[in-house]
């Protein structure tokens, strides 16, 4: 089969790869660039962890022809941050016990994502929503939208104090609990 | 064997050339929420994609002359932001929140949900009923199909091997005209139907009385179906709890369901009656008529 | 119509291999400027052993958790562990690591002892400290009698440690102890049944482990609610193909559609079927676990379903008897009641 080159830009670098005519944006990410995170599970957009935001939109990776993105952007989630510079997103979720396995973890971070880039006053019926089609196993969804409220809630107040500059990777997470745990409710609200 | 090959035409003209001469080994992809499943699967039997998704003149949402036009490649995304959508068509705006998740409502497109033709597609049944027609269009020329007249079959439509759906229309409903969506699935979200319905319900002007009440299934028939039983009973009759309940009783005897992995026979025929009511009070509601 | 209803569900659950020997070990350096380092085969899937394991480490050397560094489930390097199996890595592995570190005080201790002119067992490790129990300001720091011990005692602060469960079978009179100790779990749940499509939603769940002592309680609750929805889906939805037994409601029956069952008909729940949970965990300090813990694994998963179950019983008097309770049983319940 024939391998041909695209050019697209990965995280905010242009890069080029050579990709077979068959071959899905999943394997084209995974195993010509190396970007590992984002997973290999379903192959059939049933699961959400192989999403990536496409031209600003999250889709499944599987479910896009590699061949159909030349010229698009595509983020994953090294494309959000990586250590020490984490996004307000990844520290909620690593301080705040969102991630346990960490398989669907880069999915879901990448919907949350999207969500919040679209509007930052988000219920927890928005951000359940936002995360529908991404599948989980450890954590039972609670603390992923626990989460994706406190990054948000974040995000909103460094947008106050600072507006007009980009402060996403500056905002600081509240951590919401300390110590001895009492319990946690989550309800339709925060 | 052949090697394969992906085709991305920029335009519709192009679009058309390649169908015409490739079409019988080809199949036509817009989102890939359907044909990228088979691919990765190995089972993809044609030798050949024609991926249409960015062929712009195929991307629209217009009002013109009381028509509602929308593209083939509109994504159930864009139709769930869409606020026109959302007001004056309401069942069509409902099923695409209801369908899959996010990511693969980003992709999916309304063409791509009739051009599958899966019985369980979601966004067929409130077409049905809003009396969608299609404008079909190959090298040859153009047709207009009825929504009707579109599926011969599970998963089998009239759309030729050279052909694409260029436009869907639809007219709009009457000032004392509702729309609905319900369906029933195993979970809230990603979830395929089990059963599903759609309903358009127009009132007389003191909104007592039916005028006219349209009713399209889902998963409920090989094809989706119109309950035109149902609809005969209702028309001219008043609006309350007893016309609806008796006259719902009635789908039974329109659908054929079977019993698959996801359900029985017997339950899509019990659920039926539940749902065709659930969506005409829901459009009653919409409409301000009639208590439940 | 809808009707709601509650249920309740508690268990009690053993923890580790309970019929075969099953240990774990450790090794614990402390190195010369007071830092230190784990080795244990255990390995963290994800539910945290590393974590904890760091945990309780920085509690019994008094020193800070960003000093510990684990290396872990390297075959060739880390000594054995039986498998993050059982739910009893916290218990197993952190009694090995304890049982290391008791050996790498002996040490320090044996050290902070010449300097400070008292008996090694009246010393406590605390706060990057080795002091005199009776009198705080006489200590010395953890880093510095780490480096005395290297080159002025020539002891080096390194100790090994493991655990064996023990596996003593029951005989025929009911008499043994297969496990350690054991856990507790109970849900409350709370459901809608829609009584014209049998559809049930979860309202609220309600649910609760004793996990002996919380070393990390942010992780336990997250335990638990993960357990919760795993369970809500095993009731509810979870079903293989080929036989499909929801659907038909016979565990035999051959399902006519066979294909391999896809995440999009297994029906997993999603985040918008996660109802009101409420998470948490009581503690019954377990004397032989370390620093009294016990596990907060599999029995997660165990009482929720049952919860449910019960939940739909009360609330439209149909019992279930095999899973998942779908709506299609339900409906059959409440036609043949």
């Amino acid at each position: 089969m024939d391998k041909r080159a695209i050019k697209f830009v990965l995280n905010g670098e242009l890069v080029e790869i050579y990709i077979t005519p068959k071959m899905n944006l999943l394997t084209a990410l995974r195993e010509e660039i190396g970007v590992t995170s984002v997973k290999r599970s379903c192959e059939r957009g049933d699961c959400g962890a192989c999403t990536v935001i496409l031209d600003g939109k999250t889709v499944n990776a599987c479910l896009v022809l590699a061949a159909s993105i030349e010229g698009k952007t595509v983020t994953t989630i090294e494309g959000l941050g990586l250590p020490p510079n984490l996004h307000p997103l990844q520290e909620a979720f690593a301080s705040l016990g969102a991630t346990q396995c960490g398989f669907c973890t880069p999915g879901m971070i990448l919907s949350a994502k999207a969500l919040l880039d679209e509007n930052l006053e988000v219920s927890a019926e928005d951000v359940k929503r936002a995360l529908s089609g991404n599948l989980c196993r450890c954590t039972g969804y609670a603390k992923p939208v626990q989460a994706v409220l406190s990054a948000a809630r974040a995000m909103r107040e460094s947008a106050s104090i600072l507006s007009g500059t980009d402060v996403t990777t500056r905002a600081k997470v509240p951590v919401v609990r300390a110590g001895k745990a009492t319990g946690s409710r989550h309800e339709g609200g925060e | 064997m052949g090697s394969f090959e992906y085709f991305q035409p920029a335009n519709l003209s192009e679009a058309m050339d390649l169908l015409a001469a490739y079409g019988k080994n080809a199949v036509v992809m817009a989102g890939g929420t359907d044909v990228m499943v088979t691919l990765n699967a190995g089972e993809l039997s044609a030798n050949c994609i024609i991926g249409i998704s960015e062929i712009k003149e195929l991307k629209f949402i217009k009002e013109e002359n009381g028509v509602l036009r929308i593209g083939p490649l509109v994504t159930m995304a864009e139709i769930i932001n869409n606020k026109l959508i959302k007001e004056k068509f309401k069942s069509l705006w409902k099923a695409a929140t209801m369908t899959a998740g996010p990511q693969v409502r980003n992709l999916g497109t309304i063409g791509g949900n009739l051009g599958t033709a899966s019985p369980a597609g979601d966004l067929i049944p409130p077409l049905m009923v809003l009396d969608a027609s299609l404008i079909t269009v190959s090298k040859s020329g153009e047709n207009v199909v009825k929504i009707a007249d579109f599926f011969s079959g599970p998963k089998d439509t009239i759309l030729r091997a050279d052909s694409l759906i260029r436009e869907i229309r639809i007219p709009f409903l009457p000032k004392i005209g509702a729309s609905s969506f319900e369906k029933i699935g195993k979970r809230k979200a990603m979830s395929i139907s089990v059963a599903s319905a759609a309903a358009v319900v127009t009132a007389s002007t003191d909104k007592m009385k039916f005028a006219n009440v349209k009713i399209a299934l889902g998963s409920l028939a090989p094809t989706v179906v119109r309950a035109e039983k149902v609809e005969e009973r209702l028309r001219g009759r008043p609006i309350d709890q007893k016309e609806i309940s008796e006259a719902a009783e009635m789908v039974r005897e329109e659908i054929r369901p079977m019993t698959d992995g996801r359900a029985t026979a017997w339950y899509r025929s019990e659920v039926s009656c539940s749902l065709v009511r659930k969506a005409l009070w829901d459009a009653l509601s919409e409409l301000g008529a009639g208590r439940q | 119509m809808k009707k709601r209803g509650k249920g309740v569900a508690v268990c009690i659950y053993s923890q580790t291999i309970t019929n075969a020997p099953n240990p774990c070990s450790a090794y614990v350096q402390v190195k010369e400027d007071g830092s230190a380092v784990i080795q244990t085969g255990a390995c963290d899937l994800g539910q945290g052993s590393t974590t904890v394991i760091t945990q309780m480490a920085s509690e019994a050397l008094g020193i800070d958790f960003g000093k510990i560094t684990v290396h872990t489930a390297d075959t060739e390097t880390t000594p054995f562990d039986t498998g993050s199996v059982s739910s009893r890595l916290t218990y197993v592995a952190g009694k090995a690591v304890l049982a290391a570190i008791e050996e790498v005080k002996n040490v320090l201790f044996a050290t902070a002892a010449r300097k400070l002119g008292v008996k090694p067992d009246r010393l406590i490790c605390k706060d990057g400290k080795i002091s005199y129990v009776y009198d705080p300001q006489k200590y010395m720091s953890f880093s510095q009698a780490a480096f005395e011990a290297h080159f002025v005692d020539r002891r080096l602060p390194h100790g090994k440690g493991e655990y064996y469960p023990h596996n003593i079978p029951v005989d025929e009179y009911g008499q043994g102890e297969p496990s350690d100790t054991y856990y507790y779990h109970g849900t409350v749940a709370e459901v809608e049944v829609d009584t014209e499509t049998g559809e049930v939603d979860v309202l609220k769940l309600f649910a609760l482990v004793d996990c002996g002592r919380a070393i990390n309680p942010m992780m336990v609750e997250g335990q638990v609610e993960g357990g919760a929805i795993q369970a809500l889906g095993w009731a509810l939805r979870e079903d293989t193909y080929p036989y499909c037994t929801g659907v038909t409601g016979a565990s035999d029956q051959f399902n006519p559609d066979f294909r391999p069952t896809s995440f999009s008909d297994y029906g997993i729940a999603t985040a918008m079927d996660m109802p009101e949970i409420f998470a948490s965990n009581v503690e019954i300090i377990e004397p032989e676990g370390p620093f009294g813990a016990k596990a907060a694994g599999e029995i997660v998963a165990n009482t929720g379903a049952p919860a449910i179950i019960n939940a739909i019983y009360n609330a439209v008097g149909v019992r279930i008897r095999d899973l998942p309770a779908t709506s299609e049983k339900i409906l059959r319940g409440l036609k043949t009641r």
